[in-house]
C-alpha cells in the first residue's frame, strides 16, 4: 500500500508544485489577486495534508508554515511583496527537492531536513515578528522555542542538564525540589552580612550560581561595598526549611517550585537524519511492553552512535532517566520521542491533557467500547449546536444523529439500549437518552471493577489497557498476555534456586539416616520422596527459566538500522542477513549480548567490508554481506557475526602483537595462524590505531572478550584473507543456576563448572611425564598439560592417589585448550546458585563465587580460566 | 592576614573577609594579568566574589571542594 | 455491504482512505469535490460519508449543509476529516451537520473503527 500511495503522492505533489510555481510568478507579474491567493492557499494546504500521511515531519512543518503565511496573505493582514514571494519560492524549492529525494531514495537527506526546519522556523518568525526583523530571526527563534509562552518565568536552561536530571529524579521520588533566587540588598555588607556564605550553607543544596545584576560602567569609581551579586540555588528542601535558613532576608528571596515538564529541556545541535524515526517507532512499540532493561539497551545502542552534543542525544539521555520512573514518566517519554522526530521542543502539557481524559474514558467503557462512547459524546455536541442552525437543516441533522446512535449501538451489539432508542424521536428525548447512556456506563462499570481487583491482587497487569478493554468488550475468553515486573521473576528465580539447593539436603539427610541411624527403609522412602521433589523442582525451574527466555531478536532488531546508518556513513554497500532471530535465551544473556554485538558488527563494517571499488577490484560482489546468526547448541546459545570482507591477516596480527610487546620474538616465530588470530582478543591490541569516527573510540576486541568472559561465555574467530571473518560467541542459555562438579582437594570441597569439563579420567602416576618443564600426559594420543589443584590453590598438601595409585583428573576445555587438573576425589555433580564472593574476597578472580550446599556448608566455585592463567 | 600580595599574584588563605576587598581591589586596578592563588582558601566574602566577577583573574583553585565547585560552576 | 463515499480533492488522500476502507470490507465510492459528492449522494444511497473540508467548487461544510437540507436523502452519518486540529473547525463541522471529526492524517485503525461504528458493523 505504501509504495503505490507514495508514488501517487509524488506525482500529485509535482503537479501541485508546478501550479504553485506558476501562480507565484503570475502574482509577481499581475499583482496580487484574491483568486490567485485563494488557489495558492488551497494548493499548499492540500500538499500539507498529503505530506501528513507520510512520515516527513520537516516537509509537513515547512508546508504548514507556508500555509499560514498564505493564509495571512489571503485574509489581507499581510501584503504580497517580492520579499514574501522570495520566501515562498524558496520554500517551494525546498519542497521540490524533498520530493525529488523521496522519489530517488524513499527518504530525505538529513541536510534537506535541516534546511526545511530552518525555513519553517524562519517563516514562523517572519509571521510573528513582521518583516523588518529578518536579520534577528535566528537568535529569536531559539529563544521563542525554548520559552513557549510564559513571560516572566525562570530560565531553566541556566541549570546544567545533569543538575536538572537530578531535580527530575528527586521530583519523581516525591522529594521537594526548589529553586531559590536571592537578590541581596545593596547595603548588606555594611550590616555585616555575607550573602555568599549564607548561600553556600543552604541546606541540601544541589546547585548554585552567582551573577552580577548590574553592569559595571566605570571600574575606577566602583563601589566595592555595594552588593550587586544575585544568587540562584537549587535545593532539595521544603519551603519551610529554606525560609528558616533565609529568615533574615525573606524579602530578598523568591522560591520557585519547578515542575518536571519545565526541567526536561533537551538541548543541543539539531542535526540528525531519518535514522531516528525508525528508532522512535520501535521504541514506542517496546514502551508498550514496558521492559525497562530492553528499553535501556536499545537506548544505549543509539546513544553510542550519537554524538553527545546533539539535540537527539540530549533527548535520549532524558529518556534513559525517565525509564526508571515508568509508568509515571510515560507522558514525558512520549513527548521526547515526538521531539526526536520533529526537533520541536517537547510539549508535555498537551500530552498530559489527553492522558487525563484517556484513562477515564477507558475505565468507564468496560461495557461499551470507548470509541462508541466517543461517538455518543460527539452526537451530544452535534445536538447542542442544533439550536443555532437553520430550520431546513435541523431535521436532516437529527436524522443523522439518530442514525449514528442506532448504528453505534448495533455495532456494539447492545440490543437493549437499541430498543429504547427506537422509542425516541424528539431532540430532547434523544439528548436525554444520550445523557442516560453516558451515565449508565458508570454503573455498569462496577462489575468489571472486581475483575480488575483480582488481577491487581495477583500483581499482574495486562499488556495494554486498551487491549484489555477491547478484550472484555468483545471476546472475554482470549488468552491474556501478562506483563510481570522483572524483579518478581527474579525473586521467583532466587526462590526456586534456594529450593533446588535445599532439596539436595534431603538427599544428604537420607544418606545420614541410612549410615548413621541404619534406618534403611526410611532412608529408601526418603530417597523416593526426594526424587519426586527433585522432579517437581526441576520442572518448576524449567518453567521459570522459560518465562525468562526472550528471543535474541530483541538485540538483533536494531541492527538493520545500525548497519544501514554506519554503512552509509562509511560509503560502503552492505547487505545484512539475520538468521535464527527467534532463538531464545535467558533475558540476562540476551541483554549481555547487546554490547559486544555492537562492537562486532561495527568492526565488520569498519574494518571487514571493503569499499565497493576495492571489492570490485578483488572480483567480489560489490555489495558486502554481514550475517548475524543465532542458534542453540545444547545448553548454550551461539551467536555469530560473519562477513565476507577482507579478513584478518594473521601475519599482520602477529607483527602487531609483537610490536606492542604482547608476544615474544619466539612466539612471533612459532605461533600458528589460527592461534595468531586469537591475539586480537588481547587487551591493548587494536588493529586500527585511528579510532573510528563512528564509534568515537578505538574498538577493541578485548572489550568483547571481557564482556563475554564475565558471562561465562567464549569467543572465537576464524578468518580467511580476502574471504571474510567469522566471530563466534557462545554463551550459556541461562546464568541463574550453575551445574558444577564437586571435587575434593586437601579435605576441602570445591566446585568446578560443568561446562568446562570434558571428562573425568584416572591416570597412573607413571603416565605423567615431564616435558619441557611441564607435567603432561597423553590422552588418546593427545598431549595435555597436567596441573595439580593442590599446587594451584597453594594448599601445601601433596595430592592423594587412589588405592590403585591413580590420580583423579578432570579434563577441562579452557579457551579451546585442553588441560588436566588433578584432584583428590570426585564427589559428583550439583546444581548450585552461584553467588558473588563477599566484598573482601571479591578481588580474588580465582573463584567465580560461592554457593551454599544442602548441608549448609559453603562451596567455593573455581573459575578454571583464571586457574590456568595463574599458573 | 588572609591576603598576601605579590607582584602578579595574590595569595588568599582560609577565610577572606570583607576587609580584604579594598586592598585586593587596589591591586586588581594595578596589575595587568592578575593571578589569584586560592589553594589554602576556604571562603571568600561576597565583596571579593564580586571583584572576581569584574576582574576575572586567573585562579589557582582551592583545595576546599565546596568553594571550588562554586568557582568552577557546578 | 456498507457503502462509503470518500470526498477529497487530493487524489493521494482519496487513495489512502479508499484503500483503508476497502481493506476493512467497505464498498467505497469517491468524489473529488463537494459538488460531485452531492450529485452522487442524490443518486446513490450511502451509509457513510468521509469528507474533507477544504475543497474547490463546494467545500466540506457546504456539502454537508446541502446534504442535510435534502429531504429525499437518507441522512447517513458524516465524518469530517481535516488537517486542522482546532476546536473551531470541529464546531463548524457540527453546525453544518456532520457527526464526527477526525484530524488528518487519520490513523487507519481509527478510520476503520469509526466507520464501523457509524455504519453499524460489528466491531
Amino acid at each position: 500500500m505504501n509504495n503505490s500511495l507514495l508514488e501517487q503522492f509524488i506525482i500529485e505533489s509535482k503537479e501541485y508544485l508546478q501550479k504553485i510555481g506558476e501562480i507565484l510568478i503570475k502574482l509577481e507579474e499581475e499583482g496580487s489577486s484574491k483568486e490567485l491567493l485563494n488557489e495558492l492557499f488551497r494548493l499548499v494546504h492540500t500538499l500539507k495534508g498529503n505530506s501528513g500521511l507520510f512520515d516527513f515531519p520537516a516537509m509537513t512543518k515547512l508546508l504548514h508554515a507556508s500555509e499560514d503565511l498564505m493564509n495571512r496573505l489571503r485574509d489581507g493582514s499581510l501584503e504580497y511583496t517580492s520579499e514574501i514571494a522570495d520566501i515562498l519560492l524558496e520554500a517551494m524549492d525546498t519542497i521540490s527537492q524533498m520530493i525529488d529525494e523521496i522519489e530517488a531514495s524513499g527518504e530525505l537527506q538529513p541536510s534537506t531536513n535541516e534546511t526545511a526546519f530552518e525555513k519553517a522556523s524562519f517563516i514562523r518568525n517572519f509571521l510573528s515578528e513582521g518583516k523588518d526583523s529578518l536579520k534577528k530571526v535566528k537568535k529569536r527563534v531559539e529563544k521563542i522555542e525554548d520559552q513557549p509562552t510564559e513571560v516572566k518565568s525562570y530560565d531553566y536552561l541556566v541549570i546544567p542538564e545533569d543538575t536538572r536530571m537530578l531535580m527530575v529524579r528527586a521530583l519523581f521520588e516525591g522529594k521537594p525540589v526548589r529553586i531559590l533566587q536571592f537578590s541581596p540588598e545593596e547595603e548588606c555588607f555594611y550590616k555585616g552580612d555575607d550573602p555568599f556564605l549564607l548561600v553556600r550553607n543552604t541546606p541540601n543544596i544541589l546547585w548554585g550560581r552567582y551573577y552580577l545584576r548590574e553592569r559595571i560602567e566605570d571600574i575606577e569609581t566602583l563601589d566595592i561595598y555595594k552588593c550587586i551579586t544575585n544568587f540562584d540555588v537549587v535545593a532539595i528542601a521544603e519551603d519551610s526549611v529554606l525560609k528558616e535558613h533565609f529568615q533574615y532576608v525573606l524579602d530578598q528571596i523568591e522560591i520557585i517550585i519547578p515542575s518536571i515538564s519545565q526541567l526536561i529541556i533537551p538541548k543541543g545541535d539539531r542535526n540528525g537524519g531519518p535514522v531516528y524515526e525508525d528508532f522512535v517507532e520501535e521504541f514506542t512499540e517496546m514502551l508498550k511492553k514496558g521492559d525497562k532493561g530492553i528499553l535501556k539497551n536499545s537506548l544505549r545502542a543509539l546513544k553510542e552512535l550519537t554524538a553527545p552534543n546533539l539535540y537527539v542525544s540530549s533527548c535520549l539521555r532524558w529518556i534513559e532517566l525517565l525509564i526508571d520512573y515508568l509508568p509515571d514518566s510515560m507522558v514525558y517519554i512520549e513527548g521526547l520521542l515526538r521531539s526526536i522526530k520533529t526537533f520541536e521542543p517537547p510539549r508535555f502539557g498537551e500530552v498530559q491533557k489527553t492522558y487525563e481524559i484517556k484513562p477515564e474514558v477507558t475505565e468507564k467503557s468496560m461495557t461499551i467500547p470507548k470509541e462508541v462512547l466517543r461517538v455518543f459524546e460527539e452526537q451530544k455536541k452535534v445536538l447542542e449546536k442544533i439550536s443555532s442552525v437553520s430550520q431546513e437543516l435541523k431535521e436532516g441533522i437529527l436524522k443523522s444523529v439518530f442514525l449514528s446512535l442506532e448504528n453505534a449501538l448495533t455495532a456494539s451489539k447492545n440490543s437493549e439500549l437499541l430498543e429504547r432508542l427506537k422509542q425516541k424521536n424528539t431532540i430532547e428525548d434523544i439528548r436525554s437518552f444520550i445523557e442516560e447512556c453516558l451515565s449508565l456506563k458508570v454503573e455498569e462499570y462496577r462489575k468489571p471493577e472486581k475483575v480488575e481487583k483480582v488481577e491487581k491482587a495477583k500483581k499482574v497487569e495486562c499488556v495494554e489497557k486498551e487491549e484489555k478493554v477491547s478484550e472484555v468488550a468483545e471476546k472475554p475468553s482470549t488468552t491474556k498476555v501478562l506483563k510481570v515486573d522483572e524483579t518478581k521473576i527474579d525473586r521467583l528465580m532466587n526462590l526456586i534456586g534456594e529450593l533446588v539447593v535445599t532439596k539436595n539436603s534431603l538427599l544428604y539427610l537420607s544418606r545420614k539416616v541410612d549410615t548413621e541411624y541404619e534406618l534403611v527403609t526410611f532412608s529408601k522412602e526418603m530417597k523416593q520422596y526426594y526424587s519426586v521433589i527433585n522432579k517437581i523442582a526441576e520442572e518448576m525451574q524449567d518453567a521459570i527459566m522459560q518465562v525468562r527466555m526472550i528471543p535474541v531478536s530483541t538485540v538483533f532488531q536494531r541492527f538493520p538500522r545500525l548497519v544501514r546508518y554506519i554503512s552509509k556513513k562509511l560509503g560502503k554497500k552492505v547487505k545484512l542477513i539475520i538468521e535464527g532471530e527467534e532463538t531464545e535465551a535467558d533475558k540476562n544473556v540476551v541483554e549481555a549480548l547487546a554490547d559486544p554485538f555492537i562492537h562486532l558488527v561495527r568492526n565488520s563494517l569498519d574494518h571487514g567490508i571493503e569499499p565497493p571499488e576495492e571489492r570490485i577490484a578483488k572480483g567480489k560482489p560489490e555489495i558486502g554481506t554481514i550475517i548475524l546468526r543465532a542458534k542453540q547448541e545444547a545448553d548454550r546459545v551461539v551467536i555469530q557475526v560473519e562477513d565476507d570482507g577482507r579478513g584478518i591477516d594473521p601475519q599482520k596480527v602477529k607483527q602487531k602483537a609483537y610490536e606492542k610487546g604482547l608476544i615474544s620474538e619466539e612466539e612471533l616465530e612459532k605461533l600458528k595462524d589460527e592461534e595468531a588470530l586469537n591475539l586480537i582478543f588481547l587487551p591493548g591490541f587494536s588493529t586500527k590505531e585511528v579510532s573510528s569516527e563512528l564509534s568515537g573510540r578505538g574498538v577493541g576486541m578485548d572489550v568483547v572478550r571481557s564482556m563475554v568472559d564475565r558471562y561465562n561465555g567464549t569467543v572465537s574467530v576464524t578468518s580467511v584473507k580476502d574471504k571474510g571473518t567469522t566471530i563466534t560467541l557462545s554463551l550459556p542459555l541461562s546464568m541463574a543456576v550453575s551445574h558444577v562438579m564437586l571435587v575434593e582437594a586437601a579435605n576441602q570441597k570445591y566446585g568446578i563448572p560443568m561446562d568446562t569439563i570434558i571428562e573425568t579420567v584416572r591416570i597412573k602416576k607413571e603416565e605423567i611425564h615431564v616435558f619441557k618443564g611441564v607435567q603432561t600426559t597423553s590422552l588418546r594420543g593427545k598431549v595435555i598439560p597436567i596441573l595439580f589443584l593442590n599446587d594451584l590453590l597453594e594448599l601445601g598438601v601433596p595430592p592423594v592417589t587412589t588405592e590403585d595409585g591413580e590420580y583423579a583428573v578432570l579434563v577441562l576445555n579452557i579457551k579451546n585448550e585442553m588441560a588436566g587438573i588433578v584432584v583428590d576425589k570426585f564427589l559428583g555433580t550439583a546444581d548450585i546458585i552461584l553467588k558473588p564472593l563477599p566484598g573482601f574476597m571479591a578481588d580474588i578472580t580465582l573463584f567465580s563465587g560461592t554457593a551454599i550446599m544442602g548441608d549448609g556448608s559453603v562451596l567455593l566455585v573455581i573459575n578454571p580460566k583464571e586457574l590456568i592463567e595463574w599458573r | 592576614m588572609a591576603l598576601e600580595v605579590k607582584k602578579n599574584k595574590a595569595i588568599l588563605k582560609e577565610i577572606v573577609t570583607v576587609e580584604e576587598a579594598e586592598p585586593l581591589f587596589e591591586w586588581f586596578l594595578k596589575v595587568k594579568k592578575p593571578e589569584v592563588d586560592m589553594t589554602e582558601c576556604s571562603h571568600i566574602h561576597t565583596a571579593v566574589l564580586q571583584l572576581f566577577m569584574i576582574f576575572k583573574p586567573k585562579l589557582i583553585l582551592p583545595k576546599d571542594e565546596g568553594l571550588k565547585l562554586w568557582l568552577i560552576g557546578f | 455491504m456498507k457503502r462509503v463515499l470518500v470526498v477529497d480533492d487530493a487524489p493521494t488522500v482519496r487513495m489512502y482512505h479508499k484503500k483503508i476502507l476497502k481493506d476493512a470490507g467497505f464498498e467505497v465510492d469517491e468524489a473529488v469535490n463537494g459538488l460531485e459528492a452531492l450529485e452522487k449522494a442524490l443518486m446513490n444511497e450511502y451509509n457513510l460519508y468521509v469528507v474533507d473540508i477544504n475543497m474547490p467548487k463546494l467545500d466540506g461544510y457546504s456539502f454537508v449543509k446541502r446534504l442535510r437540507a435534502s429531504a429525499e436523502v437518507k441522512q447517513a452519518p458524516v465524518i469530517m476529516v481535516s488537517t486542522e486540529a482546532e476546536e473551531k473547525d470541529k464546531e463548524l463541522s457540527y453546525e453544518a451537520g456532520a457527526n464526527f471529526y477526525l484530524v488528518k492524517p487519520v490513523k487507519p485503525e481509527d478510520l476503520i473503527k469509526y466507520a464501523k461504528i457509524f455504519t453499524g458493523v460489528g466491531l
